[in-house]
């Protein structure tokens, strides 16, 4: 079951939902993304099928008020039960869905994950290890900051 | 534009390059903990750029940045054999969230 947690600081909110199923890596990420001075509800699965269920509405996610589409989703590649490329084609194949932002967080360098990705037109692809050092200090925000470019 | 999206942020910019040649030397100078490089950069290009820093300092975080109209996907697969942690396309800021993290900011 995702659970939500809220930021304080704004009072527009910004619904993301993080697909990962490590614990420390969804810890890593939280901690990135409640730096952030924005509002916000974050959302997490643990594994594609959990995900597809919440985007899609079906199970324990059968409430689209409680559980509305994310106005971005954190997606790692290596899932359980379903992976995270198969999450991927189901999001681009909706119509409405397509429509989120998909920032793909992985470990995989491997070309044809990358190539994928971008065929489906993910927003970014971003290796772990460009931030999951952020507990020592050294990367705080990088996250926030990598989703408010443009 | 960037900068000052990375400057409400709180982010320091450290400096901005013209060039493939001037990144370099610019990495060198500021050591930088990201560096964002387009990669249809002049001068060296964007992969050599990566190259060239991540061999000098193998934590680099290198982030290719690339236009969203653009269709180069071997690119940034070469990019990353390069030692880039990755792309993002451009512009963000016209997606949703950059639309409502915009608006959060002016607010602020």
């Amino acid at each position: 079951m995702g659970e939500p947690s809220s930021g304080t600081k704004e009072k527009k909110e910004l619904n993301i939902l993080i697909v990962e199923d490590e614990e420390e890596h969804v810890l890593i990420i939280k901690d990135a993304l409640e730096r952030s001075a924005w509002s916000k509800r974050i959302w997490v699965c643990r594994d594609g099928a959990e995900a597809l269920d919440f985007l899609f509405n079906r199970g324990a996610y059968a409430s689209k008020t409680a559980y509305p589409n994310p106005d971005v989703i954190l997606l790692d590649l290596r899932l359980p039960k379903v992976d995270g490329l198969a999450v991927l084609n189901q999001i681009k194949a909706d119509e409405e869905l397509r429509k989120i932002p998909v920032i793909v967080l992985t470990a995989s360098e491997r070309s044809e994950d990358i190539l994928e990705a971008y065929r489906d037109d993910v927003k970014g692809y971003l290796l772990k290890s460009a931030f999951i050092v952020s507990k020592t200090g050294k990367m705080d925000g990088l996250l926030d900051a990598l989703l408010s470019l443009g | 534009m960037l900068t000052s999206a990375l400057e409400k942020l709180d982010f320091k910019v450290l400096g901005t390059a013209k060039d493939g040649e001037d990144a370099v030397a610019k990495y060198r100078a500021l050591k930088p903990d990201i560096i964002l490089v387009d990669v249809a950069l002049g001068g060296l290009d964007g992969i050599e750029v990566t190259r060239r820093i991540v061999k000098e300092e193998p934590s680099a975080v290198v982030i290719m940045l690339i236009d969203e109209s653009a269709d180069m996907p071997e690119l940034i697969v070469e990019a990353v054999r390069a030692g880039a942690k990755g792309y993002l396309r451009k512009p963000l800021a016209e997606s949703e969230i950059g639309k409502r993290i915009s608006g959060a900011l002016q607010r602020s």
